[in-house]
């Protein structure tokens, strides 16, 4: 039989044109070239501690992309990526007027803002910041279609009353959309598209919900008031988000560093339009922008949500962009 | 303890209106170009609502401690409601309805408790401001980092309310 099937072979070999010979054997000398390369560049890659087995590669891969996947918020001394997000941002169409960079205000790096290095015509537009990349409460409502977001927004509400805040929590669910969503995208990590921006937000606050109880025992009653009701809405919104409506892991919403920063990231960055809809808004780079008493700049939203900063006069080279936080009245109150 | 309830800060601000004291809570940090401060008078928010104000109404300037008129209407109303109902109520409908005349000749009869009302309120938040002030120099910086801004809005409050105690004692 081994005899026949050998003799069948060799006939069958025999049969086969010399020139199909030729071409098997290049394809077949051109393969065993390609996995040898394959290999070298391989163990060339990678380090020796991992090539012994398939199985350490696997784990040591899995670990290096876990430290790397979130954005690290516990670390109050981790640095902000400002300039990835800067790149990441003008991908996505952010336009900048000529001149207009960014620029860290103190040494530590922790705080940045916008100058222009040319100066910038009175109503010029310094900064255009696409819908695309704009966290907008109106459009984070929408996105959660499947009800979980409003059940949880009913569950604030019902906090907000039991605590005696009637008239507080539904003005306030636009604040709580925006929470809400950057704790989603955090939890994404680095398969989040809003991971650069996450990760150019800063870690330390200052506000009242950063501030310990012996903060508060430092303070006047009133400005002591004021901080500790902003201790205490970040922890009914947390407490909202506990009650699982709103698909969210339990080592994120329990973790008191990652919720208390989503929210003061919410607090302290979004800009509040009143139409067509009231809504609050945060804009990359658009939220960089410091305070002022007297602003060289405002922020313009037009229809699609696209946010506009135009120059309110002319402002010199070499001078920072400002905006007013001073807060305009609710025209419907 | 003195429970007082307020309502929603976020609605009752006025156009550009820009109030340090929520400036200070929600961004941390204290606006050292304000032209006024509330007057502090947390213990007086029913009065103020009872007379349509609210607290963008209550205010001291910071360069002179000059004290708004609103400040002055809601120290008075207190002190009326305290002791003369039919006046509070005279005063109150004066306030709501722009009764200039009205309004001048109530103050003038009740000036020097309203006065002595409003020193002993500036007197006792100055006390509070440099008690605490003192309190937080004490903390330490590593574990309270947030105590330089602590100390730079009690001392904003001192010295505004410092000039409006001066211009108390020459009334």
């Amino acid at each position: 039989m081994h005899a026949n099937k050998h003799l069948r072979r060799r006939a069958s070999i025999d049969n086969v044109p010399i020139c199909i010979m030729i071409i098997a054997s290049f394809i077949s000398f051109i393969s065993l070239l390609l996995v040898t390369l394959l290999l070298i560049s391989v163990s060339a890659f990678t380090p020796n501690t991992i090539s012994n087995s398939g199985r350490s590669s696997t784990s040591i891969y899995q670990y290096a992309t876990g430290t790397q996947q979130f954005v690290e918020v516990t670390d109050l001394r981790s640095p902000r990526d400002v300039y990835s997000m800067e790149q990441w941002a003008i991908q996505y169409g952010l336009q900048k007027a000529d001149g207009v960079e960014l620029y860290s205000t103190n040494d530590e790096m922790k705080d940045y803002s916008l100058y222009t290095s040319t100066g910038i015509a009175a109503g010029q537009t310094a900064l255009f910041v696409p819908s695309d990349i704009v966290l907008n409460s109106e459009v984070i409502a929408q996105e959660f279609s499947d009800g979980s977001l409003s059940a949880a927004e009913e569950s604030l509400i019902q906090i907000d009353n039991q605590a005696r805040f009637p008239q507080g929590a539904e003005y306030r669910l636009p604040l709580f959309r925006l929470m809400t969503k950057i704790l989603v995208e955090y939890e994404k990590g680095t398969d989040s598209m809003y991971y650069p921006m996450l990760n150019s937000l800063p870690r330390q606050f200052y506000n009242g919900v950063s501030m310990t109880k012996v903060c508060f025992r430092c303070l006047p009653p009133y400005a002591g008031w004021l901080t500790q009701n902003e201790r205490i809405n970040c922890s009914h919104f947390t407490n909202a988000l506990r009650q699982g409506y709103v698909p969210l892991s339990q080592e994120t919403i329990y973790n008191k560093q990652v919720t208390q920063w989503a929210y003061n990231c919410a607090l302290t960055r979004f800009h509040e339009i009143y139409s067509p809809t009231r809504a609050k808004l945060i804009g990359p780079m658009a939220d960089m922008i410091n305070h002022a008493a007297e602003p060289n700049c405002e922020i313009q939203v037009d229809g699609n949500g696209n946010m506009n900063v135009v120059s309110l006069y002319d402002i010199q080279p070499n001078e920072a962009l400002s905006i007013s936080y001073g807060e305009p009245r609710n025209p419907t109150p | 303890m003195v429970c007082v309830l307020l309502p929603p800060y976020d609605m009752h601000s006025s156009p550009l209106f820009l109030h340090v004291h929520r400036i200070f809570a929600k961004y941390g940090f204290l606006p050292t170009d304000c032209a006024t401060i509330f007057c502090k008078a947390i213990h007086l928010v029913d009065v103020m609502y009872e007379l349509n104000y609210d607290m963008t109404d209550l205010l001291i300037q910071t360069q002179t401690g000059e004290i708004a008129p609103p400040v002055w209407d809601a120290f008075l109303y207190d002190v009326l409601i305290k002791n003369d109902y039919n006046s509070a109520q005279q005063f109150s409908a004066a306030v709501k309805s722009g009764d200039e005349a009205t309004k001048q000749q109530i103050a003038n009869e009740w000036y020097p408790y309203t006065l002595d009302a409003l020193k002993t309120h500036v007197n006792s938040v100055l006390d509070d401001a440099a008690k605490l002030t003192k309190k937080a120099n004490k903390m330490d910086l590593a574990k309270h980092p947030r105590v330089p801004v602590i100390v730079a809005h009690n001392q904003l409050v001192s010295r505004t309310f410092g000039m409006t105690a001066q211009l108390l004692e020459q009334m």
